[in-house]
């Protein structure tokens, strides 16, 4: 059975959204600390059970210092994601109404994504239960949350509505700040605090921001050319898979050669330049 | 946040989300009961009276105003799973021909042209297909109708989307209720049906592939207007200009049959939103002016009897969402732009 110390200390840890390791790492440290000033209020003449109290008052309330350590080392972040959740829900729920009585559709599968991910990035911050924080499960969501404000964008933008402007302002600032919790959980959050690896996922996350942006445009392009989805289609998802490809590649050979994996970093940024300076100024390429 | 707490949380996100699916079930709105407005649908006839079809709540309405009242008057109106295409006045502007289809072409293919006669408001059912009619034009002498039929609703290429294919033109006698088949063009596509005055030619506007023999110079094909002696269909000739780099759309013929209007693109090579406008070609100078510079979507000219007076529809939402029609008129030559208020009672 756990000492009173010990289940102290897991709470306190329950209030951080520190990864598995790092957990562990400071459930040791505080529950050491606690079990040197335990023993010595017990050499100044308490029982055991009078000290471990003593020692935990001393300490402060569980929740308190929990949520002091948690905004150490996240400055903020709990905030921004409540921020986000409650700004996804919101926007949901307000397009979903307007589009609905403007326009006569009931957008349900979207509804029912958008609100399901927003209660889970509600839930998030709030949890103090489970341990879900892993960074995979936070970007993949978020991820995913991009994607179901993109969706929002588009119904959005096809709305007759005086509100529309303000509504696609407010999508683009949830996406903003998606996009900012994704740089911040890969590079500051969760990742060792080393600059090199800080700067590889920096270059991947926005070379992806980039690639998905120009696959989605044309997927959405076609499916409004054909009206409905083609297998065809998904030849478009072509680069997105290789960058993908890529980004598992370097982190595997990273430990082998930094130098090789940075050069793989770069490569599908220098692709999209190269597309960009090719599509608006061609005349480089034929001088 | 206590476990209570955050499970109360959750249980109420859910409880407003199945609210907002009920609410969603109750108001929502097939795409067929979504069309509302006027649409770009519409003739004159010879007295200044103007056919034109409003949707409203998917409903499609014939309406009938002359130019100089201020309301238009319901000739008929059908279910929102169909829509009216092309009222077009005999040449005497007594009796008006319309067709009305199935908006839901993927289950089943089916046209019904109608006849308003004008004098009893009484309506007729002329004959129903099982194909699309598209468009619908009387002979001169009132005796037959010529229509442009398409066989078949699918994509004939994979990154396509599904549309009437397969055009030909038609005729149906009105006397003898037969139909004969006038040309045999078998043709992607077609718009803009007019019959000659002396009925012995239509003109239409198609895809001008007559030189296409590789893939990639279908994509180069540009869209023209042809004439057919409907004795010698396979004297078929484009008639506007065989050498114009942008292709030219919805168009019509001057009562003489010298000059003709079509809707064209304006700056093909801006970048950004086509603009569309219309323009005048006289086929002897073979001389072509512009005639309009809004700058939107201007399109579906409509001649007077007298060859004075150009109508056209003006889609104010071209390229933003649905579009927002609104009938103009000018004189031949372009001048004097003024919007005709359509007021549906």
């Amino acid at each position: 059975m756990k000492s009173k110390l010990e289940q102290y200390v897991e709470n306190i840890v329950r209030h951080t959204e520190c990864s598995k390791q790092e957990k562990e790492d400071l459930y040791e440290e505080l529950l050491i600390h606690l079990e040197l000033s335990r023993d010595q209020l017990i050499e100044d003449g308490m029982t055991l059970e009078e000290a471990e109290k003593k020692a935990m008052q001393l300490f402060g309330n569980e929740g308190e210092i929990g949520s002091q350590i948690q905004q150490s080392l996240f400055p903020y972040r709990k905030e921004l994601m409540l921020t986000l959740a409650v700004s996804s829900i919101l926007f949901t729920i307000t397009v979903y109404l307007i589009n609905l009585f403007v326009d006569g559709d009931a957008q349900i599968g979207w509804l029912t994504m958008s609100m399901a991910i927003g209660a889970m990035l509600l839930f998030l911050p709030l949890n103090q239960f489970f341990h879900l924080n892993k960074k995979l499960w936070l970007n993949s969501l978020l991820i995913i949350h991009a994607l179901a404000e993109l969706y929002g964008w588009l119904i959005v933008s096809g709305l007759d509505h005086p509100a529309t402007v303000g509504m696609v302002i407010w999508d683009w600032l949830n996406i903003a700040l998606t996009i900012g919790l994704v740089y911040r959980t890969t590079i500051y959050d969760y990742s060792p605090n080393e600059n090199f690896m800080k700067i590889l996922h920096g270059l991947n996350i926005t070379s992806g921001i980039i690639i998905s942006g120009i696959t989605l445009f044309f997927l959405v392009g076609m499916l409004i050319m054909i009206g409905e989805f083609h297998p065809r289609m998904l030849i478009f998802m072509s680069p997105l898979a290789v960058w993908i490809g890529l980004y598992i590649f370097q982190l595997k050979i990273v430990n082998k050669s930094r130098k090789m994996a940075f050069l793989l970093g770069l490569v599908p940024l220098i692709i999209i330049v190269l597309l960009f300076l090719w599509i608006y100024y061609p005349q480089l390429a034929y001088r | 946040m206590k476990k209570k707490n955050i499970i109360i949380l959750m249980l109420f996100l859910l409880i407003i989300t199945a609210a907002l699916i009920i609410i969603g079930f109750v108001f929502n709105k097939t795409e067929n009961e979504k069309q509302n407005g006027l649409s770009n649908q519409y003739d004159v006839s010879p007295q200044h009276t103007i056919a034109y079809v409003s949707y409203q709540e998917g409903k499609p309405q014939l309406f009938l105003q002359n130019e100089n009242e201020t309301t238009g008057i319901m000739a008929a109106e059908f279910d929102e799973n169909t829509m009216i295409l092309d009222p077009s006045f005999s040449k005497d502007g007594a009796i008006l021909a319309f067709i009305t289809t199935n908006k839901d072409k993927e289950t089943k293919l089916t046209s019904t042209v109608h006849l308003l006669d004008l004098h009893t408001n009484e309506i007729t059912e002329v004959f129903t297909d099982s194909s699309t009619i598209a468009e619908v034009a009387f002979h001169p002498q009132g005796s037959s109708l010529y229509y442009l039929r398409a066989g078949t609703f699918e994509n004939y290429s994979p990154i396509a989307g599904k549309r009437p294919h397969d055009f030909d033109v038609y005729e149906f006698h009105l006397q003898d209720q037969t139909l004969k088949r006038l040309t045999n063009l078998s043709q992607y596509s077609i718009h803009s049906l007019y019959v000659s005055s002396t009925g012995e030619r239509v003109f239409l506007q198609r895809d001008d592939d007559s030189s296409v023999e590789t893939p990639e110079e279908s994509f180069q094909v540009k869209e023209r207007i042809f004439q057919i002696p409907l004795d010698r269909p396979e004297k078929m000739s484009v008639i506007s200009d065989p050498k114009r780099e942008v292709s030219v759309f919805s168009f019509t013929m001057t009562p003489s049959e010298k000059e003709m209007i079509y809707q064209s693109i304006s700056n093909p090579d801006e970048g950004g939103t086509y603009k569309y406008e219309l323009y005048k070609y006289n086929v002897e100078t073979k001389k072509e002016i512009q005639l309009t510079h809004i700058g939107e979507y201007v399109g579906d000219p409509v001649v007077s009897a007298d060859g004075k007076t150009v109508y056209f529809m003006l889609d104010k939402k071209f390229a933003k969402g649905a579009p927002e029609y609104h009938l103009y008129k000018m004189t031949i030559d372009g001048d004097n732009i003024e919007e005709i208020n359509l007021f549906s009672s």
